[in-house]
């Protein structure tokens, strides 16, 4: 059996690095540290040979970057004003996003549910956690696509589901949406929970993995090279 | 290999006895079909066996379930699965994976099996099923029938004896079907002990050793394979039931009469999900009053994105639509067209059924009493304060329908209404058509069931390569066989 593409790197190696950022972006909000932390994911979608949303990601992360860097450094007097200030909010904010979801594109591209349970039953967390988040994860995709039809279905019934209708009426909209979904979402649950437990997901013995679930020399690398790099961008000055 | 005796469940939040002292047993290497109305208890039946009533949906349970002479009722679902493994209706719901090979090896993983012995039961499955061709490929690039072919060696990877099936047919079309038979040939000659719970009986008749009909949680009859090849489809229609000899059926009503001048016109449509690739190539229509359209195609030709085009939800990239001579513009069309998805739970938004149907509509002049008399004309004025999500799927597709009543929508477009219904469902379905259309409006039905055309329908286009191909008034159930043998 050849090897699958792109998943060298195991999903508890993701979690850890996700958990990082977050430290670290609590513990120092410095463009350092946010640097760092895309160069970090970009190894990751590198390693999963995740081109094309290397390439994306860098261009949009660049822009941002450059963006905040203009508005806040550089005092550029027609750049000063209101508009441009709350963009610079926003490109501050999604610079902090990108990383995580970096990560969680590599997530949905790479790892199969199977790879994330095993994963996360050698973190020796409890089978009701581990079952609740294999659904969640399971789930998302049929979500997006719930999500499509039912605003298709609200537009055959006549409601404005335009940028405009939902700032007009944003918790009549939040309705529309969210009561279908519930809906649909008990239903979801229900059978994916059948199906989760017929498949013997609550068996109580040692679970196996045929994808080779183990963390490599490669996963102990970056994670060595995660906590050298977010702590020496926590004490220099770059930007 | 099953044993069923006088087994009794009652769900914790009903009153009434889903199965009430049912008895029977499956012999090793049979293939026995239950059947029966929608509610008659077959599901129930189904959980009981494989253990997720009473462990997953709780209630009071008497009487014994024995798989291979065990009794189940200390046993938890995973120790069951592994003498009984379930197929579930719909595919997608089984997937925990994105791809085929992990997609098998998933319960086997959680069952803690080596990896040696996983790829021997992988080896083995798929030599059994021929799935060589599937195995690299992603879950979602597969046909309706692949995929239900997948969820079956998924279950079969547990090495049990027996596999449970709860209509597997339901999401599938002609070709899909054909193959679901092939595969459960195939398995019941390798020796499986199959139990088939399903409303579509035809392609079942001929490798099935019973058929057992529940009603009311009981089982009133049973027949033999023999008996079964020479049943007339409307001793089971009487019972409310699907037939068995699927090209037995004769038309219900008069073939379409062509008006002098069309209702709607399809001029050159075209359309595409990506660029340089068009689903829809010039396509040509023209749809009259009276018509009650079968709009029949392999999946994935584009019928649905057709009845999302004629309803404005997609606009096409060349082509015409004109309404009584004058063009109908996308954004215009969904005040004329109606369309009730396959899905019809995704397009009830109010808290009421009568709140359900104002809305959207509330600042026309005497919506009120307008509203109740057509809710009164469709059969809902006792449900009118109810929760739409509490009716039952018969009455949800009127509550959609009467709000073209309401609006006097001019073509209506169905998307697979009777998938999973039993024949009283699919009749009741047939007549709501028929009333919505009359003489002056239209209906189109994207469909996949030959009895519900004969039943319904007075007009037959199929959809072939982006382009009308055959377009006939339906008067002779046979050049439609010969769709179903030939294109579908």
């Amino acid at each position: 059996m050849s090897k699958r593409k792109g998943t060298v790197i195991d999903f508890r190696t993701i979690l850890l690095l996700d958990l990082f950022y977050m430290l670290f972006f609590l513990l120092s909000g410095k463009p350092e540290v946010v640097a760092a932390a895309f160069l970090l994911s970009g190894t990751v979608l590198f390693l999963a040979e995740l081109y094309a949303a290397l390439i994306r990601y860098t261009v949009l992360f660049t822009a941002l970057f450059l963006y905040y860097h203009v508005i806040t450094n550089l005092r550029i007097s027609f750049l000063q004003g209101t508009l441009f200030s709350v963009l610079g909010v926003a490109a501050f904010i999604i610079q902090r996003i990108l990383p995580f979801l970096m990560l969680a594109v590599m997530i949905r591209d790479r790892k199969n549910i199977s790879e994330i349970t095993a994963s996360l039953e050698r973190c020796r967390l409890p089978k009701g956690i581990i079952l609740s988040m294999t659904v969640m994860l399971r789930h998302f995709p049929s979500m997006k696509e719930d999500l499509r039809i039912i605003i298709e279905a609200m537009k055959l019934k006549g409601i404005d589901t335009s940028w405009r209708g939902v700032l007009l009426h944003p918790i009549r909209m939040l309705e529309y949406v969210v009561v279908p979904m519930l809906f649909r979402s008990l239903r979801t649950a229900e059978e994916f929970s059948c199906a989760a437990l017929v498949k013997g997901i609550e068996h109580p013995e040692h679970r196996s993995s045929y994808f080779g679930v183990r963390l490599r020399p490669l996963d102990g690398l970056l994670f060595t090279a995660a906590v050298l790099s977010l702590l020496v961008s926590m004490q220099v000055h770059v930007f | 290999m099953i044993q069923i005796d006088e087994l009794q469940y009652r769900y914790s939040d009903s009153a009434v006895w889903a199965l009430r002292e049912t008895s029977f047993s499956v012999g090793n290497g049979e293939l026995i079909v239950l059947t029966g109305r929608s509610g008659c208890g077959k599901s129930t039946l189904f959980r009981c066996i494989n253990g997720l009533c009473p462990n997953f949906f709780e209630g009071e349970k008497a009487g014994g379930v024995f798989l291979m002479g065990k009794d189940i009722s200390s046993m938890r679902i995973g120790d069951i699965s592994k003498m009984a493994t379930s197929v579930f209706q719909n595919p997608e719901s089984q997937f925990f994976t994105t791809d085929v090979l992990s997609d098998l090896v998933y319960a086997c993983e959680n069952y803690g099996i080596s990896k040696e012995n996983i790829q021997a039961r992988v080896d083995s499955v798929v030599a059994l099923l021929s799935l060589e061709p599937l195995l690299g490929r992603k879950l979602a690039e597969l046909s309706g029938g692949e995929k239900q072919k997948v969820a079956i060696a998924s279950a079969l990877m547990l090495n049990a004896d027996i596999l449970l099936m709860d209509e597997p047919s339901s999401n599938l079309d002609y070709q899909s079907i054909r193959l679901l038979k092939d595969t459960l040939a195939g398995l019941k000659a390798e020796g499986y002990t199959i139990l088939v719970i399903e409303h579509r009986l035809y392609y079942l008749k001929d490798i099935c050793d019973r058929l057992i009909v529940l009603e009311n949680g009981e089982i009133v009859r049973t027949y033999e394979r023999e008996s079964l090849a020479v049943l007339d489809n409307d001793a089971l229609h009487e019972q409310g039931l699907r037939g068995v000899h699927l090209f037995q059926n004769s038309v219900r009503g008069s073939p379409a009469q062509s008006a002098p001048d069309p209702l709607l016109t399809l001029e050159g449509i075209c359309f595409g999900y990506q660029k340089g690739t068009d689903i829809l190539q010039g396509l040509d229509l023209c749809v009259y009053p009276g018509d009650r359209i079968a709009l029949l195609g392999k999946n994935g030709c584009g019928k649905t994105t057709m009845g999302k085009i004629l309803c404005g939800l997609k606009k096409e990239r060349r082509g015409l639509i004109l309404l009584n001579g004058t063009p109908l513009p996308s954004g215009h069309r969904s005040r004329i067209v109606s369309y009730v998805m396959q899905n019809v739970d995704f397009q009830l938004f109010g808290c009421s059924v009568f709140d359900d149907l104002l809305l959207g509509n509330e600042k026309l002049p005497d919506i009120e009493p307008r509203a109740h008399d057509v809710l009164s004309e469709l059969g809902l004025s006792e449900q009118e304060n109810q929760h739409p999500t509490t009716l039952s799927m018969g009455q949800k597709q009127r509550l959609v329908v009467a709000a073209a009543y309401l609006l006097n929508k001019r073509v209506n477009i169905f998307d697979e209404p009777t998938s999973g219904l039993d024949y009283d469902s699919m009749m009741g379905v047939c007549d709501l058509i028929i009333s919505v259309t009359g003489r002056e409006n239209a209906s189109v039905v994207i469909t996949h069931d030959y009895e519900f055309i004969l039943s319904a329908c007075n007009r037959v286009v199929l959809l072939e390569d982006g382009l009308i191909t055959e377009d006939f008034p339906l008067s002779d159930p046979a050049r439609l066989e010969k769709i179903f043998q030939n294109h579908l």
